[in-house]
């Protein structure tokens, strides 16, 4: 019995701060990835299976703000309410793959930051690796914009755009914009969590960065709003997608390079901070 | 740490804060010092008495310096009052908060059934969900499959399983977080108070369900409900206000000791008005007392009870002493013969309504413990002319390690067979 005992993993908790904090969050995540990646697709299987359960349309609804988003906009430009230069491809393809990247984006954003107020009732129950919560919001985000794509389908073929090979290059591409939104989110879970009001905030002001960023129009050659939507992170992640798959516009690799390198340390450190003031949050979650 | 300890717990304290806004502003601080890589630890094996110098405003040591350790095979009970720290600690112990003081070493598989239905979700029918949550528990795909009958079989769920959760009655909901949890063979089992829910049948059940569980795992057990305790529990750890006021194998004088925190109970009087109790003597051969009082008095002793009773509109009347025990079960009735049954002694007034009652028994079989006794007059139409609670109370002292309400001392007989 003794020597099977002694066999068995031993977690200790003490109060900790600082270096010792971190070496020990990294080591715990490190040892449990195998059960987090698990869960994490137990949790994305279990979510979806209910949401799309409820509902008639099913999947449909994941993707319905991102057509119904389009086809706004193309009515509007079609009828000249809004004048758009043109982006030197299909409007309507253009608008609606901009709209998939941009809401990929802001999805991981808002999903990232949202992560312990969606899992609020089990965070506080149950003892599980919180870090697949991450996972679990690039999965959701990531078949919403499969299936996106796929009804994108019909309209290259309407179009006649033939993307060739380079354009498999929009999936990386799709993918750096959700893990820029997911490490932004992460970065300030702490914060929202605490704060209430940040949260909204948040959506006020994705909702203003909407239009400082090349979603519905094509990023100006010169002046000020060029400048201007330049400094918006999300913006080569736009152009340089749209750009693989039907062209028109010049893809800014570099940007994308970079800025896919830091999201991806934004996640690691987010994740780890994240496992770190863990209990401090679920203490004052508690009760609510 | 020895081998087969697998809950330890040493000087573990906690900080809790009373205002909201303020733990708000605390918990921003902690986060910046807990992500700051140059904020220091403290040093957790310098042990000293947590005192309130160090506490910030509001704050207040919701757990004070626990230590306790429990091996494989062992249960302990851990009682208090609401708000004694009891879930504050099981949370400690399952890593969703961290000690402020202490260490805190678990080894093995944790279950932690501190709320049931957490990570259950209403649409999904009851399979789902058993996966579901198993894994969430950490619990492999494999081991899931190889047990999955048998939880469904315990949860007795059988003909729902394939019925969305949100269709499924409370009580099948708690049988179904139970049988999961309890089918996973954790090496340690912390359960909070989750099997007071539930119909008689399945806390029989889920109760057996523990004894069983118990010789394979390390279990910490909270409730209020001390015959469970008395079942289950190889030793008790009493919380008041965040400390350790009873830690112990005695279990008897822990739960007697857990009753010795609540104070007296109110005297309430009911019944139609007609009959009132004007006086309550209690006498052993050794100590008297009088009404409102507490008597004490040793197994075995003889116990004389005297009432003064003042009836209404009636000359004649019944009249019962009921005691009951701290979890207000009614455990003992003074009663008379009457034909070939027993009721309550047949009593009868002078012309101005009163009179004068005693009963004596001659040997007190109540066990130890604290009981409080409540004097019932009926009409001979066994109307409740007044029932006055708590008229008097008891506390009986006896040298038996037995959660039993009552000791009798049997005929024994041996024969060679």
């Amino acid at each position: 019995m003794t020597s099977s005992n002694a066999r068995l993993p031993v977690r200790e908790y003490t109060p900790q701060q600082g270096f010792a904090a971190v070496g020990n969050a990294v080591r715990q995540i490190i040892s449990e990835r195998s059960h987090s990646f698990a869960i994490a697709w137990r949790i994305f299987v279990r979510d979806t299976k209910a949401s799309v359960r409820l509902s008639y349309l099913g999947y449909l609804w994941l993707v319905f703000p991102v057509i119904a988003n389009s086809v706004v906009w193309v009515f509007l430009s079609s009828q000249g309410v809004v004048s758009i230069e043109n982006p030197g491809a299909p409007y309507p393809l253009f608008v609606y793959l901009g709209n998939l990247v941009w809401t990929a984006f802001t999805g991981s954003l808002l999903g990232g930051m949202g992560v312990l107020n969606e899992a609020r009732g089990t965070l506080s129950k149950v003892r599980f690796p919180q870090e697949s919560l991450g996972i679990v919001v690039l999965l959701k985000n990531l078949l919403t914009a499969v299936i996106a794509l796929l009804c994108a389908l019909p309209l290259l073929i309407w179009f006649s755009v033939s993307p060739g090979f380079s354009g498999l290059l929009f999936l990386p591409c799709l993918f750096g914009a959700m893990l820029l939104g997911l490490a932004i989110g992460l970065v300030c879970v702490p914060v929202a969590a605490l704060i209430p009001d940040f949260q909204r905030l948040t959506q006020l002001a994705i909702r203003f960065l909407f239009f400082v960023a090349p979603v519905v129009f094509p990023l100006p050659q010169t002046g000020f709003a060029r400048n201007l939507m330049l400094l918006n992170p999300a913006t080569p992640f736009l152009v340089t997608s749209r750009a693989v798959l039907i062209g028109g516009e010049s893809p800014q690799w570099f940007a994308v390079g970079i800025i896919t390198g830091l999201s991806v340390i934004g996640v690691i450190c987010g994740t780890v901070a994240l496992k770190i003031v863990l209990p401090v949050i679920i203490e004052r979650l508690e009760g609510t | 740490m020895s081998d087969d300890v697998l809950i330890s717990a040493e000087h573990v304290s906690k900080k809790f804060c009373r205002s909201l806004k303020r733990s708000l502003l605390y918990g921003a601080m902690d986060i910046v010092s807990g992500i700051n890589p140059f904020a220091s630890t403290p040093n957790v094996d310098n042990w000293q008495e947590p005192s309130d110098d160090e506490l910030r405003e509001g704050e207040f040591w919701a757990l004070r310096d626990i230590s306790f350790e429990v091996r494989r095979g062992e249960c302990l009970g851990l009682i208090g009052h609401n708000g004694a720290g009891k879930s504050t600690l099981l949370k400690l112990l399952n890593g969703l908060l961290r000690p402020d003081r202490g260490r805190i070493r678990m080894r093995g598989r944790i279950g932690a059934m501190i709320e049931l239905g957490a990570g259950f979700n209403p649409v999904l029918t009851g399979r789902e969900n058993i996966h579901n949550q198993a894994a969430l528990l950490g619990f492999s795909g494999r081991e899931v499959s190889q047990r999955f009958d048998e939880i469904v079989q315990f949860a007795e769920i059988e003909e729902a399983l394939d019925m969305p959760l949100q269709n499924y009655s409370s009580g099948m909901k708690t049988r179904l977080g139970f049988s999961v949890y309890a089918h996973l063979e954790p090496d340690v089992l912390l359960i909070d108070e989750v099997l007071s829910v539930g119909d008689v049948g399945f806390r029989m059940k889920s109760l057996n369900k523990m004894g069983e569980i118990l010789n394979r795992c390390a279990v910490i057990f909270v409730t209020h409900a001390m015959p469970q305790v008395f079942r289950a529990c190889s030793q008790i750890l009493l919380l008041n206000r965040g400390m350790s006021i009873f830690d112990g194998r005695d279990v008897p004088a822990g739960v007697s000791r857990y009753f010795d925190e609540f104070g007296q109970s109110a005297t309430t009087v009911t019944g139609t008005g007609q009959a009132k109790v004007l006086d309550v003597q209690m006498q052993t051969p050794k100590k008297s007392c009088g009404r409102h009082e507490t008597l004490e008095i040793r197994h075995e002793e003889e116990l004389r009870i005297t009432v003064d009773i003042q009836l209404d509109g009636y000359r004649e009347g019944l009249l019962q002493f009921l005691f009951w025990n701290k979890e207000l079960l009614p455990v003992m009735d003074l009663v008379d013969h009457h034909g070939n049954g027993l009721r309550g002694y047949h009593f009868s007034t002078d012309s101005e309504g009163r009179v004068r009652v005693s009963g004596t028994i001659d040997q007190m079989r109540l066990n130890s413990g604290r009981f409080t006794m409540s004097v019932i007059v009926l009409a001979t139409d066994l109307t409740v002319l007044c029932r006055h609670d708590a008229a008097a109370e008891i506390l009986v002292e006896a040298n038996c390690a037995s959660g039993a309400s009552t000791l009798y001392p049997a005929r024994w007989e041996m024969t060679s067979q």
